[in-house]
């Protein structure tokens, strides 16, 4: 059975159309990849399918129950998100921000308890972030405290974890942890994936499925080797690529071709062999 | 408002001849806060890296409970007056012992009509200040946000000053009642303006506030430079925060509000947390964000307006003591709010009796004190970019 499935989902922020028919349906424990170019609704399907958005038109069932019918703390207790970057604004230790995972399983009186410590714990421990556990948030580097927030969305024990571009500030070593660690989680855990991405590359190696949005609809879905082809990304995404195979896993791999061919070729100097 | 603030003064100077010595030691209390100070220091530092618990929140609220509450009884002690602190004491613990004061009445009217009247008002102003001052920061996500941030002081004032020159002071909460409306009527316009499709956005309402806050001073200017010259003293004493005024029915008033906004705002207090982290965030961890921001600020809104019809617009308070307890203490606001709220009302009570013993038998305004005390730290805590 899905564990999320979106029916002919319209969304439209004032009269800009964002979303028009969507449908797709995600199977539990499954890693799906939603790309698409700036602009095309990537985050605005995602801010739906966690409920932060109301879309006008199509629903949205999580567990096989409409979303609408749920409310914020049990869809929370289901649903956790990776965001891109968290700042604080006021120093919070890295307990602190995991125990803020607890917040859906707790009511508004109650104070942490021996098991949401333990459960706290237990994240951090899975994300390598147990000796952070006393700095302060801010004083972190960026691999750092997506970790952390990796961990905060763990002790909400979710069944569906969404990521909103998560990697978008890291550098490639801490971009390949990241997703490994959620790739990880994914097998061992049998927790369902939705990520949102810039990165074809990096959807290729770890997603399942993959989502292709254009100008607010799907463009085309299904394994990585049927959505990455030169075809579609030269169209999606109005720019030149080529597309080959990743010569250690065998995914297709992009790459990107500057409209100066020149000026690319002249670059290449310095390493390989000239092209004339 | 009652243009007679000196009673403490004036009825200390007529019994100032019968009873002597005793007025060096109005000069300890200084460095007995410092101490006290330096001790919340020490016990609090070390459990600083700790998770927050009820335990640890009733702890530190017990302890700086217990340091209120000595500021206190030392703040009745000191005074204009020629009163001996020792001798006071004295007078206070026979009375505890025996149930019978050995004070003459002159002593008693000092202490229980003038002075502790004023303590507990001093404590409940700086505690509803400090208070709403922890949830605007947090609700805004802004350090440099205060209970005036969203003009409700402007409004009060305007209120108030209207009050003083109508002539308002002869009816019983003629003043405050004004202050009251203003500062109401300054919640409602402001969230007004910020307020579209149900969504309630932090910049936008901090905006809205300083806009109407500029306007409400401009409205301040205009009002004061067209009174008269006695009005003009009691506007400017208002202007600048003045506890003098305390008596026993704006103390049951301001605690009575203080209370409510206090519950609602501790009920509350772990969702602010999650708002701190986001408002997106908060979202994503259950809460709904859109009513726990309104009720918040109506909380800290009435709260605040309350405080501030009563006492004037006392600066820095709201805005200090919170930075103060989240260094100490870490950010977490269900212990946040509560430490505040008490090291606030301790704060507000040393204040205004330096306010009324510095320049004995004169009085400063208390907004005077908290500025000048305030800004320099302010200044500090800046450049150590810990805010």
């Amino acid at each position: 059975m899905s564990i999320v499935k979106l029916e002919k989902i319209g969304f439209r922020y004032n009269e800009h159309q964002v979303l028009k028919n969507v449908s797709f349906e995600v199977k539990g424990g499954e890693f799906m990849g939603i790309l698409g170019p700036n602009g095309s609704g990537k985050t605005t399907l995602l801010n739906i399918i966690d409920g932060i958005l109301i879309p006008q038109e199509g629903e949205i069932w999580i567990n096989g129950t409409s979303c609408n019918k749920l409310k914020r703390e049990n869809l929370a207790k289901i649903i956790a998100v990776v965001p891109q970057e968290s700042l604080m604004i006021f120093p919070f230790t890295v307990q602190e921000i995991v125990l803020m995972g607890r917040a859906p399983h707790l009511g508004k009186w109650r104070f942490e308890g021996e098991t949401d410590f333990k459960i706290a714990h237990q994240a951090m421990e899975m994300t390598d972030t147990l000796s952070l556990m006393n700095r302060s948030m801010n004083a972190l580097s960026a691999g750092e405290r997506q970790r952390v927030l990796i961990a905060r969305a763990l002790a909400q024990q979710p069944q569906i974890m969404l990521l909103d571009e998560p990697t978008a500030f890291l550098d490639i070593k801490h971009q390949i942890d990241f997703f490994d660690l959620i790739k990880t989680l994914n097998k061992n855990q049998t927790l369902t994936v939705i990520g949102v991405t810039h990165d074809i590359n990096l959807a290729s190696l770890y997603c399942d499925r993959i989502i292709l949005l254009r100008d607010g609809h799907i463009h085309c879905m299904g394994s990585p080797e049927e959505v990455i082809a030169e075809s579609h990304i030269r169209e999606v995404y109005e720019t030149n690529v080529t597309v080959d195979r990743n010569p250690v896993t065998g995914q297709p791999r992009v790459t990107l071709l500057s409209s100066h061919p020149s000026e690319g070729g002249s670059r290449s100097h310095s390493g390989a062999a000239p092209q004339l | 408002m009652k243009l007679i603030p000196k009673k403490d003064a004036t009825q200390d100077q007529s019994i100032a001849n019968i009873l002597a010595g005793g007025t060096m030691l109005k000069y300890f209390f200084i460095p007995i806060f410092i101490l006290s100070s330096i001790f919340v220091f020490a016990t609090t530092r070390n459990v600083n890296n700790k998770v927050v618990t009820l335990s640890r929140v009733i702890r530190v609220s017990l302890f700086l409970f217990a340091v209120l509450i000595i500021i206190s009884v030392i703040s009745m002690l000191v005074g204009p007056s020629h009163l001996g602190m020792i001798y006071l004491l004295k007078g206070l613990l026979s009375g505890i012992y025996s149930g019978d004061l050995s004070l003459i009445s002159t002593e008693k009217t000092i202490l229980f009509s003038i002075r502790l009247p004023r303590i507990i008002f001093a404590g409940i102003v700086g505690a509803s200040l400090s208070a709403a001052g922890v949830v605007f920061q947090g609700l805004l996500r802004n350090p440099l946000a205060d209970p005036y941030i969203l003009g409700i002081s402007g409004g009060a004032a305007v209120g108030a000053i209207i009050g003083i020159i109508a002539g308002a002071s002869v009816i019983p909460f003629g003043i405050p009642g004004l202050a009251v409306s203003g500062a109401l009527l300054t919640i409602a316009l402001v969230y007004g303006i910020a307020r579209t499709k149900k969504e309630l956005h932090s910049t936008t309402l901090l905006l809205a506030g300083v806009i109407v806050n500029a306007f409400f001073s401009a409205v301040i200017m205009f009002l004061i430079s067209t009174t008269s010259s006695k009005e003009l003293r009691s506007a400017i004493f208002w202007l600048m925060g003045d506890l003098s005024l305390a008596e026993w029915n704006e103390v049951i008033l301001t605690g009575f509000f203080l209370m409510i906004g206090f519950i609602v705002m501790y009920v509350y207090s772990r969702h602010l947390n999650l708002i701190v982290s986001g408002e997106e965030t908060a979202m994503q961890l259950g809460v709904n964000v859109e009513q726990t921001k309104k009720i918040l600020l109506l909380a800290a809104s009435l709260v605040t307006g309350v405080a501030v019809s009563v006492s004037g617009t006392i600066g820095f308070v709201g805005l200090i003591i919170p930075h103060m307890m989240r260094m100490l203490l870490g950010s977490d606001h269900r212990l946040l709010l509560p430490a505040s709220a008490l090291f606030g009302g301790s704060f507000l009570i040393v204040a205004d009796t330096l306010a009324r013993t510095v320049t004995a038998p004169a009085e400063l305004p208390v907004g005077v004190i908290t500025a000048m005390c305030g800004a320099p730290y302010f200044i500090y805590l800046l450049r150590r970019r810990a805010v």
